[in-house]
């Protein structure tokens, strides 16, 4: 590892795991999108949020398990330096709440995991009218899960993230 | 001539989703795992239950719940509380898939979402300090 500084490192794994949530909340977000407010056929040529819903949910579950897991261990690894470099000089400064957020960002992540397989399971059978309302609460419930960590990982990249 | 075309059509689309989307046990186990999982966690938390505790300023490991060593930097226990729900949801699942097939059709599916949802309100209000303080 004498090629690259230890910063560096640590700076690409955060980039690694930024992006991998990216792609995840876009999956996620059209998913979540087409399963609550369906797209219908139109007369007319589909506008922007149309075709944003149009997607088919179905081709999107594998990849978000594995986006799900990867940016999962992404973060789990850059945790070990942000429990000594990051999250002890943000309760120096008193951030005290913006610490509490990333203790629920850590769990949603967890809790999130738990729910990766039926996802996956409801996702492959798409026909089965009995999981049509689970399917859609499980993926929104990623989806929000997604959007909330990513918007603290955002946050707490501001207070204290590149550069500090 | 329309039926066999759709038929058959359907048979392919059936061949080709893997055995594990079709799977009445994996169909158990992933019910097990997703209800057990947000239960499990919020014990690990609320009682300090991790499977190891993890010091990262001198990459050291302990069994269970360790304190932070003086001069030793902090200690984290979401490694471990993270380890043992996969461990005790994962043993779930399994005995879930090995129950009989009309057990796992009982379970209502609502309790998917609605229990990751409900870990919220122990959760947040254990981390009461930290919206408090400041």
């Amino acid at each position: 590892m004498d090629f690259i500084s230890v910063n560096t490192f640590w700076t690409i794994f955060l980039i690694i795991h930024g992006l991998l949530a990216v792609a995840l909340l876009g999956a996620l977000t059209h998913q979540a999108m087409a399963v609550l407010s369906p797209a219908r056929r139109l007369a007319g040529p589909p506008g922007f949020v149309t075709r944003f819903r149009s997607v088919p949910g179905a081709g999107y579950a594998t990849a978000v398990c594995v986006l799900w897991i990867l940016t999962f261990i992404f973060g789990a690894w850059i945790y070990t330096k942000y429990r000594i470099y990051i999250r002890i000089p943000i309760e120096q400064a008193g951030y005290w709440k913006t610490q509490g957020f990333f203790e629920l960002k850590e769990h949603v992540a967890t809790i999130g995991l738990g729910l990766l397989p039926i996802y996956w399971y409801f996702w492959k059978n798409p026909q089965d009218q009995q999981y049509e309302s689970a399917r859609k609460w499980v993926t929104v419930w990623l989806a929000v899960g997604c959007w909330f960590a990513f918007l603290v990982g955002h946050v707490l990249n501001n207070v204290r993230g590149f550069g500090s | 001539m329309t039926n066999t075309t759709t038929n058959t059509a359907t048979q392919s689309a059936a061949a080709q989703r893997s055995s594990l989307a079709v799977s009445a046990k994996f169909k158990a186990f992933a019910i097990g795992f997703a209800i057990a999982m947000p239960i499990m966690y919020v014990v690990c938390d609320l009682f300090s239950l991790p499977l190891f505790t993890f010091h990262p300023a001198t990459n050291r490991f302990g069994w269970g719940w360790e304190a932070g060593r003086s001069g030793e930097g902090p200690a984290m226990y979401w490694y471990g509380w993270t380890a043992l729900c996969l461990v005790v949801c994962t043993l779930v699942g399994i005995i879930a898939a090995m129950l009989p097939q009309k057990v796992a059709t009982k379970v209502p599916l609502w309790l998917l979402w609605l229990l990751p949802t409900l870990a919220f309100i122990p959760l947040v209000w254990s981390l009461m300090p930290f919206w408090t303080k400041g």
